[in-house]
């Protein structure tokens, strides 16, 4: 299948996201631009005449402005071919490889599936032409460049995620909080102070955790079924 | 998978699609809460406040504000879409800071004018925010634009081998009833990562509706010995047996899969299927609603709340449901012929003839609303349109008896009418065309129409005979005969769809 390579269209932030490079539209054997390729039309029609379905109809997708693809089709139809494709794999490839770290390490491990998962799809062999520098990187230096198995000196932040991948929430979130007045487990003291970005964040989402399963549990419970606890680990 | 994060994790299955936590007054009380969200929502309210979040905490704070919208909010709090976009805009490779902005921006519509302005100058480059905007369009039933561009990313230069780009496109062809090619790329993605389960739900529907039971025991199989207890399983493990007619297991295993996770439209959706198929209305009714609870936006439950209701009488409801299942799936031929009978159930034949034009500009390849309408066109006496729209209907019932024959307007009248199977419907063109040509004093074509009911076994074929008859005795009475008009379509600016 030929790819005409097209033209390369450059996104320059006034922040760190300079620089990344796409090639649009890839003209390939796969792109079926026929309107009959599913046999419809492309835009939802809206019904015609007043009052016929008996109410306001939103039918049309009111979200096809915001794709940002037409201009670049449009960009990509009027360029010569010939033109290399220069999206920067390499760089692509080391910011996912750095995102699924930064995700898993966070215990986000649905979004951190994804990332490896986009990873995966890269072509194998990337022939790496533009260097790979943090200026060219989506990802900020300071969550790049934090390994928090290096950075962090408490025990508690290491305590708290290793719970958490055992699925003890509540003790991950209460292991982040300041220690009770009276030892008991019916509320939540407030945050230990001077926790690091990593540390507020960690106890946020166990707790937030341990309240959705609690949430999850009740609900079981009031409908008459045991929650089947496999699930949670995950 | 119990959704544990709010609405972020739902997003393995995209049928299974996001709700805000957000739901409407009824629901509110029968919904349980998450008991920590009001003293989270203040504590990183202070951190926010004080400067300590990084990409991260703001993503956690962008999930407590969605979950506690229901609850009292700080005066000077920012709403849950906003934080998200700053998480986003400083760690774009979050997909699931993506997916509970999405579920914002199909609860409010103002939320997608503030990430045109804050994300898309930034970011519209950024493969994940194509990601978003295909799940978005997905979201809004704009399946086609979706596709175009997981198709233009799928380009082997970019993420040609992406697992998830796979599926969705699989998924997106499954959504446009495309389901030969949908259920090319799944069988291929399940042979590759047959540990994969994430979408295998829908393979399973598609091989469900094409009647392939060796494959779907196959994927059965497979599915149990990878994970047992997973609602993607039980769903697969349901549709097996409901292609087996067997009704409570089917059941059972649907029910597994709402225990193992609350939210999974797609599991109540097939209940309601599988409970309407045994009989038992008032269960199937139960199982549609709690599909639309978990996701308002899903086409098929209120499709399938329509058809219970027709099914049980009770019009004016199922119209209700179709009217819903139409604005959510406005090119769907099925929605607007379902609604067309209800209006001619509810005697209402002039919204019924509008909901049938509408079947048949969208593409009614079956011949299934054309000869419905053409019925409402003689009940409302406007002949000229009747007789063109049974005249249309014998050319589709032709194409759809001979697929790989010639197209129908290119056949001379005889091999049209020979090459038609006689049923109910095309009887019932074949008299009216007979007599319309007749009242314009067309013997011939009369004739030849007539003639074609001498071997259809019902009460047409006597009508036939009599009206060859006494085509017979005027036939010989007149002159030359008079030119048969053509078969194209009269000047009276009703168009057919090609």
């Amino acid at each position: 299948m030929d790819a005409e390579s097209e033209q390369v269209q450059t996104i320059v932030d006034d922040r760190n996201i300079s620089g990344f490079q796409l090639v649009p539209s890839c003209v390939s054997a796969m792109m079926k631009k026929s309107p009959s390729a599913t046999g419809r039309p492309n835009v939802a029609i809206t019904p015609q005449g007043p009052g016929f379905l008996g109410g306001s109809a939103s039918s049309a997708s009111p979200f096809i402005r915001l794709s940002p693809l037409p201009q670049q089709l449009q960009a990509a139809d009027d360029a010569s071919s010939n033109v290399n494709v220069t999206w920067n794999a390499a760089q692509v490839r080391a910011d996912l490889q750095i995102a699924a770290k930064l995700l898993s390490d966070r215990h986000l491990n649905l979004a951190a599936k994804f990332a490896i998962e986009q990873w995966m799809g890269l072509p194998a062999e990337i022939v790496s032409e533009a260097s790979i520098t943090t200026n060219s990187s989506c990802i900020p230096k300071e969550l790049s460049s934090f390994d928090y198995f290096q950075e962090e000196t408490c025990p508690a932040v290491f305590y708290a995620k290793t719970l958490m991948d055992l699925g003890e929430y509540a003790h991950a979130a209460a292991t982040l909080s300041q220690p009770a007045l009276s030892k008991t487990v019916e509320t939540m003291p407030p945050p230990l102070p001077d926790l690091s970005a990593f540390g507020i964040y960690l106890r946020a989402y166990a707790l937030y955790m341990a309240g959705e399963r609690r949430k999850e549990e009740d609900y079981a419970e009031s409908k008459g079924y045991v929650p089947l606890g496999a699930s949670w680990s995950r | 998978m119990v959704s544990v994060i709010g609405v972020s994790e739902t997003w393995q299955s995209p049928h299974r699609c996001i709700c805000p936590l957000f739901l409407r007054e009824a629901h509110q009380h029968a919904t349980p809460l998450n008991p920590y969200i009001q003293q989270l929502s203040n504590e990183l309210y202070d951190a926010y406040e004080e400067d300590k979040l990084d990409a991260f905490g703001l993503y956690i704070y962008g999930v407590v504000l969605l979950a506690g919208r229901t609850l009292p909010q700080l005066p000077n709090a920012p709403t849950a879409p906003a934080i998200l976009m700053k998480s986003i805009l400083q760690f774009p490779y979050n997909w699931s800071a993506w997916l509970d902005l999405a579920a914002c921006a199909l609860d409010d519509a103002h939320v997608e004018i503030e990430i045109e302005q804050l994300l898309q100058p930034s970011l519209s480059g950024h493969f994940m925010y194509h990601f978003f905007c295909a799940h978005l369009q997905s979201e809004h039933q704009a399946h086609d634009e979706a596709l175009s561009i997981y198709e233009q990313w799928m380009d082997p230069l970019l993420f040609g081998a992406s697992p998830f780009l796979l599926a969705q496109y699989g998924i997106m062809q499954y959504h446009l009833r495309q389901f030969a090619p949908a259920k090319r790329i799944l069988e291929d993605l399940h042979y590759h990562m047959p540990y994969r389960l994430d979408c295998m739900d829908v393979l399973s529907n598609i091989l469900y509706v094409q009647q392939n039971s060796v494959a779907l025991s196959q994927l059965a199989h497979t599915a149990v010995k990878v994970d047992k207890y997973r609602s993607e399983t039980c769903c697969i493990v349901g549709n097996y047996y409901s292609l087996k007619q067997q009704h409570a297991k089917a059941i059972q295993y649907f029910q597994r899969a709402v225990k193992l996770d609350r939210n999974f439209t797609s599991a109540w959706t097939l209940m309601g299927h599988e409970y309407v198929e045994w009989k038992r209305t008032a269960n199937a009714m139960e199982a549609y609603r709690r599909a639309i609870q978990s996701c308002p936006n899903d086409y098929r439950a209120y499709y399938g709340l329509g058809q219970t209701y027709e099914f049980l009488n009770m019009y004016m409801y199922a119209l209700y449901y179709y009217k819903r299942a139409v604005q959510l799936r406005p090119y769907d031929a099925r929605m607007w012929c379902a609604l067309g009978t209800s209006f001619v159930q509810l005697q209402r034949p002039h919204d019924a003839v509008r909901a049938y034009e509408r079947a048949i500009q969208q593409g009614d390849a079956e011949g299934v609303a054309t000869q419905r309408l053409a019925a409402l066109y003689k009940q409302v006496g406007q002949v000229e349109k009747a007789a063109q729209c049974y005249m249309r209907h014998l050319e589709l019932r032709f194409q759809v008896t001979n697929p790989q024959g010639a197209v129908a307007s290119d056949v001379g009248l005889d091999s049209l009418l020979n090459g038609l199977v006689v049923e109910g419907p095309e009887a019932e063109a074949l008299l009216y065309l007979a007599i319309y040509h007749k009242e314009h004093g067309e013997f011939d074509t009369a004739s030849v129409f007539a003639s074609r009911l001498l071997e259809y076994p019902g009460p047409e074929k006597e009508q036939a005979k009599a009206l060859l008859r006494e085509l017979r005795q005027r036939g010989a009475g007149q002159g030359p005969t008079i030119r048969t008009r053509s078969r194209g379509p009269p000047d009276s600016g009703f168009r057919f769809s090609p």
